[in-house]
């Protein structure tokens, strides 16, 4: 039963003795409290104890001298700590007392309250843990649809803060973490969760305890987590069973956003890809409206791209509001594996404004890149709404192209200089050479001049016919030559990205 | 009362007597009392006159060994406890002494911070006779506690 048995200082941050309060003896942490044992009034006469508190019901004047003469028998009896009824002050001997006798002294204005739930900790912790996980079910059955709605009802269950943390202890809904419980929970943590992993517990430096169970649903994984200031074990051993009830209907709170958010992404996927093939109809336009975009104007297209697993969808928020803090006041629409943008402007912007406009986009990046991979490429400033297509076709390729550039931050405008000029230049510098000669290594000196081969195909927009009549070569040779490539080369010709960058190389080896 | 008049004299005379630089303990073997403690008045409390008159209590912390001692007054000290165990009660004798000077301290001029002497004193044989107990004992004055007297000397 010791084993059950929480300090002083646990018991004083736990939910069931909020109004128990120190008159005197305080001591950090405290005994440990094995149980509870009554006594009528102060004139009582208390039989030997081990370790247990001595709960007084009655005790009118906590100045009495018969207080003072308690204290000593509670103390010569073998109790932990004594709680008289009421919180009013004790006299001043009486304190001297309980501090000669390091004999924690609480008041309480309901002291069988406080009685009934030490004895129901200390000995009856299974009691302690239905009761809470029926309190739990009860009040999530009557919790409103929102995620945080379902946080705070599990907060005032358990009478604890509890938070939903992401797999980087970042607070994602409820009460944040402080720093150093955040480091201290992601370190034992696993960066994985697994569902029928058992619920974690985090033994914090401070004596708080953090207890965290994995919530999972669509999406990255998170952790459902709640901060108990003190080791009571009934508790400890009551929350993990509260969260695990609760943690599916996060889960569930979870994938609905999850799912608002994507149906959300489509509509604009689906408007941009609209928007992308030539002039828009009239029902594009009303969506674009109904949408909050602004189709005439000038636009300078942005081309946001991600390296590595990223949540697009997801993560739309984060670049939304990194362009809002630049003061950008951006679209952002999530295509592929990154985001494009645009921004218009109801006048065309000088080349000052631009200049500047491009200064902020890449203080954009500098934001992102704290989280997201990425790279970055910027559009010329076009008109109307078939100029969206344009700018962005053109931040799409400057993106391509910044992606391998870290010299340049992975960013690059198109400003005035045409993009053409713009790849030539960069092709001719000695960083690219090796480069491009390293790319097509694999197929120099094979049989059947695949390098030219290769150009033309290119050349002529991956046109097999055209390829077989520019080199004189019959069709089914040019598509064996070019499976061979793909094979050697090991890379795919229906991706644009690396359709560029072989172009460029094919055209700097062969100048 | 056989006796008190003489009584009175000869503790008057062996008070008169003392040096102020004599020992607590010297005090108390002199006057024919117990050693209670020797320390600092750490709290006068009165509860002021919706009670009887002169009603309260002090606490005074032995100096050496920390004990804390209790005194409840009425207009005279009533009962002395030591680390919350009664020790002493009417009808025996509790005295409060000035620590340098060895005077005497009433229950309405003792204050805070005091430096004193509490010595317990044996009253007179007469009232430790079983009926007159229950008229001077802790009870009379509304202390729900047993007269506990000194050895007899």
């Amino acid at each position: 039963m010791t084993g059950l048995a929480p300090t002083l200082a646990a018991m004083l941050a736990s939910p069931g003795w909020r109004d128990v309060v120190v008159l005197g003896g305080a001591q950090e942490p405290g005994p440990e409290l094995v149980g509870s044992r009554v006594l009528m009034d102060v004139a009582g006469h208390p039989s030997a104890m081990a370790g247990e508190l001595l709960v007084v019901l009655l005790a009118s004047d906590h100045t009495d001298w018969r207080i003072d003469a308690l204290i000593s028998r509670a103390s010569a009896a073998g109790a932990a700590a004594v709680l008289f009824a009421g919180v009013e002050p004790l006299g001043r001997g009486a304190q001297l007392l309980a501090d000669r006798l390091q004999l924690p002294v609480l008041g309480s204005p309901d002291p069988l309250a406080a009685h009934e739930y030490l004895n129901s900790v200390t000995a009856e912790p299974d009691v302690v843990r239905a009761a809470l996980v029926l309190k739990a079910v009860t009040a999530l059955r009557r919790t409103e649809a929102g995620l945080e709605s379902v946080l705070s009802t599990t907060s005032a269950v358990l009478d604890r803060p509890v938070t939903l943390a992401g797999s980087d202890g970042g607070t994602l809904a409820g009460e944040p973490l402080e720093g150093s419980e955040r480091a201290d929970l992601v370190a034992a943590l696993p960066a994985v969760p697994v569902a029928w992993a058992a619920p974690y517990r985090v033994d914090l430096p401070s004596g708080a305890v953090l207890i965290a169970v994995s919530v999972l649903g669509a999406g990255p994984a998170c952790w459902l987590v709640a901060r108990l200031p003190g080791v009571v074990p009934a508790e400890v051993a009551a929350v993990p069973a509260v969260l695990t009830v609760v943690a599916p209907a996060v889960g569930q709170r979870l994938a609905l956003r999850r799912l608002e958010l994507e149906r959300d992404a489509r509509q604009r996927t689906s408007l941009l890809g609209e928007l992308l093939h030539g002039e828009p109809s009239e029902a594009t336009r009303r969506r674009a409206v109904d949408l909050g975009w602004q189709l005439d104007g000038w636009h300078t297209g942005i081309r946001i791209g991600a390296d590595g697993q990223v949540d697009v969808a997801g993560r739309r928020t984060d670049v939304v509001e990194a362009f809002d803090a630049e003061g950008l006041q951006a679209v952002v629409v999530e295509q592929g594996d990154g985001w494009s943008a645009w921004i218009t402007a109801f006048s065309e912007p000088t080349a000052n404004e631009v200049q500047e406009q491009a200064a902020a986009i890449r203080r954009v990046q500098r934001r992102l890149v704290q989280t997201v991979d990425a790279y970055v490429g910027v559009g010329r400033v076009q008109p109307g709404p078939s100029g969206i297509a344009t700018t962005l076709a053109e931040a799409g390729d400057a993106a391509g192209l910044a992606r391998g550039r870290p010299e340049t931050g992975r960013f690059l405008h198109v400003d005035r200089l045409g993009l053409a000029q713009l790849l030539l230049a960069w092709t001719r510098t000695d960083t690219f050479q090796p480069a491009a000669r390293a790319l097509l290594a694999p197929i120099e000196g094979q049989p059947g001049d695949l390098v030219t081969t290769l150009t033309v195909y290119l050349d002529t927009e991956s046109s097999l016919a055209e390829t077989a009549a520019v080199l004189g070569i019959h069709r089914n040779t040019v598509s064996a030559r070019i499976t061979k490539i793909q094979q050697l080369l090991a890379v795919d010709l229906t991706n644009p990205n690396e359709r560029l960058a072989l172009h460029l190389a094919c055209r700097t080896t062969r100048d | 009362m056989n006796g008190s008049l003489a009584r009175a004299l000869a503790l008057g005379r062996a008070h008169a007597s003392l040096s102020v630089t004599a020992s607590p303990a010297d005090v108390a073997e002199a006057l024919d009392g117990r050693l209670l403690g020797c320390g600092r008045v750490e709290e006068v409390a009165r509860y002021g006159v919706q009670q009887a008159f002169g009603r309260g209590n002090l606490c005074v912390v032995d100096a050496e060994s920390r004990a804390v001692i209790r005194i409840e007054t009425e207009n005279e000290y009533l009962m002395a406890m030591v680390d919350g165990e009664p020790v002493v009660s009417t009808p025996d004798l509790v005295c409060v002494l000035d620590r340098r000077t060895l005077q005497p301290i009433a229950v309405d001029t003792i204050r805070t911070g005091d430096e004193v002497l509490v010595l317990a004193l044996p009253g007179p044989e007469w009232w430790r006779h079983d009926e007159r107990l229950g008229h001077v004992g802790p009870r009379a004055f509304g202390l729900t506690c047993d007269p506990l007297l000194l050895e007899a000397s």
